[in-house]
């Protein structure tokens, strides 16, 4: 009878997630979805997203990892403080993050003002669609990084350096491969919340075709034009792509 | 030669440790928890000392102003759990220190076999490290720590992670081998029996002091 | 045995909820309501309550959006439009139970941050190169009145025929609803922006300058209403509709609308 219940339990959630995937598929003919992923909206915004998502997983990666390793080797005072501000923004609601974002490096905001002496101004513009992204999505791949590097035995680094390699050798002959599937896993985790970040884009990057409009925007925004035919194929389009992410990373994982 | 006398606050006591030890085995016994390990790492330079210097065959490898990192001492060190790489083979484990010199591709093959001939695990060379008995990979540290021809040797408890049944073949096996190796050689054990094997020098370390040493 | 039950309990209970509910819905209502009108219906839901005895639940957003929730089902009893196309795609649908009327009226503003930026002081300044100008989306009304009044002011007044294409080229940023556009603009973010004149609250007000379109340039926002079909507590949602047409006129003239 558990067992039973078990089961029961199991498959109403797994139906609950995969029902609505499902149901976006039925809803338009393949011919329908492909017509609605060659209409200008969509292309734009599939190069928006593609260009802004790879540009802040790999600043993600490159800022992201020395931190994560600081964190997960480092002993120093007020370390949980670190964690847990590197933490938070997966918690914190993200238009909260949007408008954190424009408070400080608004026009206005804290930063406005010098950014605008020398030039800079962020706001409406891609620049500020990368900065959302690597706000909410980074924390995903450092914890991740965080973990692999814990798990890495500080005694092989040791032995690494009493044969000879210097601290960024043995960082990339040893840790790195021994922590790749945490950092492979992470940096997937990282992408895929950047492809999907809406709040924060739309609140501090604003909604632009061609600027900001990324295809999370896209979605929302062509809910209503006439049909809402190319919303569906774009989000048909990312979940098509959400599952083959995580179908390599899975296979990469065993490995 | 090899010319200690440390001192370093640790967690439970002072560590304060002079020894000098020349060509050959010295056998460093204690109890656990009496700064085994710490001597050790202090001489590899994992660990900085509070104090005092380290000399190497007349080479300064730590004082009041210096402190060469541990990739830059040439101290080959053979670790307790034996700390062999598991995402390399047994023939990339040896070959890591000479990697670490540039030493060309061939030259490199050439001396990792030399040294899996001489400790007689030839046929391992391709294997993965997980499937590698005690012995065996107490073997692979042994050769990945002396290919690299290193100025002086460390070995941390090299016998405790294996079954008692092995131990002592594996101990005779080490002492052979140890013989012909000719730089300053640091035995760190709890174990009386690996004191008995090589008689030649022994200290006695305690709660982070040299307390005795004979020869 | 006596394990299951104590899971069938609880689950029944979650699956009952609902249908129990139902029988409760006649003692509330779910508005959906174009973003401008937060304000004037907040005020006005306690007066119709304390008259009807039914409890008022909004949800606010671009009327394109509350539209297109509406024809995917979402159960909504009343729909307050920003403009007249939202309304007559769910007409056309048939999704509606019975006819609009018009409500309301409200005008068009445009509105700069305090500190002006820009240097924006005419809505012909909009057209200028550089100037940063936020609207909503084309498809939420403020953003098409918005539109409709730009095209109109081409070719006069001095300002040349393509003035609503030099403004479009300006356009930094396509807000989901009017309020996102006001709070862009008192943030500081962007140089110039359109909403409407009731959307300069208190708040808002100390934080923009508004400047007036030139008269016969913006068209006048028309707000219809109307229940839904589908609604789930139909008499409730007609005394809605009845009370904003009457009482609850004050409210909106209060807060700056025009009547219809």
């Amino acid at each position: 009878m558990i067992r039973a219940a078990t089961i029961v339990a199991s498959l109403l959630l797994l139906a609950f997630i995969a029902v609505p995937l499902a149901g976006l598929f039925v809803h338009l003919s393949p011919a329908q979805i492909a017509a609605g992923l060659a209409s200008p909206v969509a292309r734009t915004a599939l190069r928006i997203s593609l260009v802004t998502t790879l540009i802040s997983l790999a600043l993600t990666l490159a800022l992201g990892t020395p931190l994560a390793y600081v964190l997960a080797r480092g002993d120093f005072r007020g370390r949980s403080v670190v964690d847990a501000v590197v933490d938070l923004p997966i918690v914190v609601p993200p238009a909260v993050a949007g408008l954190a974002l424009l408070l400080v490096f608004g026009r206005f905001g804290l930063l406005g003002p010098p950014l605008r002496a020398i030039g800079i101004e962020l706001s409406f513009t891609t620049a500020a669609v990368v900065m959302a992204q690597i706000f909410v999505a980074s924390p995903f791949y450092v914890r991740a990084a965080r973990s692999g590097f814990l798990a890495v035995d500080r005694d092989l680094e040791a032995a690494s350096a009493t044969l000879g390699m210097g601290p960024l050798r043995t960082f990339a002959f040893v840790t790195v491969p021994l922590a790749a599937p945490a950092l492979l896993g992470g940096a997937v985790l990282c992408w895929a919340r950047a492809l999907g970040e809406f709040g924060a884009t739309i609140m501090f990057a604003g909604n632009l075709e061609g600027i900001s409009q990324t295809l999370p925007l896209a979605i929302y925004l062509n809910l209503e034009n006439g049909d809402i035919s190319i919303a569906i194929a774009i989000s048909v389009l990312m979940i098509v792509v959400s599952l083959a992410t995580i179908l390599v990373v899975r296979r990469y994982e065993r490995a | 030669m090899l010319v200690i006398d440390v001192a370093k606050k640790l967690r439970d006591f002072e560590f304060a440790a002079a020894l000098e030890a020349p060509r050959g085995v010295t056998v460093v016994v204690g109890p656990s928890g009496s700064g085994k390990s710490t001597l050790l790492r202090l001489i590899a330079g994992l660990v900085r000392a509070d104090a005092g210097s380290i000399v190497l065959d007349g080479r300064v490898l730590a004082d009041e102003r210096t402190f060469v990192p541990p990739y830059l001492r040439n101290v080959g060190m053979v670790f307790q759990e034996y700390a062999l790489f598991p995402h390399l083979d047994v023939a990339a484990n040896v070959a890591y220190g000479l990697r670490a010199r540039n030493v060309h591709a061939t030259e490199r093959d050439a001396q990792v076999r030399r040294i899996l001939d001489r400790l007689e695990i030839g046929d391992l060379s391709a294997q993965r490290v997980g499937e590698l008995s005690g012995g065996q990979r107490q073997r692979v540290a042994l050769a990945r720590a002396l290919v690299i021809e290193p100025a002086a040797l460390l070995l941390d408890e090299p016998l405790s992670a294996l079954d008692p049944l092995t131990r002592a073949r594996v101990r005779d096996e080490l002492r052979s081998i140890l013989d012909n190796v000719d730089v300053p050689t640091l035995f760190v054990t709890h174990d009386q029996s690996d004191r008995a094997a090589f008689p030649a020098r022994v200290a006695r370390i305690e709660q982070g002091r040299i307390v005795a040493e004979a020869s | 045995m006596k394990r299951v039950r104590c899971l069938l309990l609880p689950i029944a209970v979650l699956l009952a909820a609902p249908v129990a509910a139902g029988a409760a819905d006649q003692g509330k209502i779910t508005v959906f309501a174009a973003a401008s009108l937060r304000e004037a219906f907040e005020a006005a839901a306690p007066a119709f309550t304390q008259k009807t005895g039914i409890a008022v639940t909004f949800n606010f957003a671009g009327s394109d959006t509350l539209a297109a929730q509406i024809l995917q089902g979402a159960p909504a009893d009343v729909f307050a439009s920003a403009n007249e196309n939202q309304m007559k795609k769910l007409a056309d649908a048939g999704a509606l139970a019975g006819a609009p009327a018009t409500f309301a009226r409200n005008r068009l503003v445009g509105i700069v941050p305090d500190a002006n930026p820009g240097n924006v002081s005419a809505i012909a300044d909009f057209a200028r190169p550089g100037v940063k100008v936020v609207l909503a989306a084309a498809t939420v009304p403020v953003g098409s009145y918005a539109r409709a009044a730009f095209a109109r002011m081409n070719g006069h007044d001095g300002l040349p025929a393509d003035f609503a294409d030099r403004v479009e080229k300006n356009v930094v940023s396509n807000e989901l609803d009017v309020k996102a556009v006001a709070t862009k603009i008192a943030l500081g973010e962007g140089d110039a922006g359109v909403v409407y004149s009731t959307d300069l609250t208190a708040s808002v007000a100390a934080k923009v300058k508004s400047i007036a379109f030139p008269p016969g340039a913006a068209p006048e926002a028309t707000y219809p209403i109307a229940a839904v079909k589908s609604a789930p507590n139909a008499a409730g949602a007609h005394a809605f509709v009845a009370f904003v047409l009457h009482d609850g006129q004050t409210f909106l003239k209060a807060r700056g609308f025009i009547s219809p």
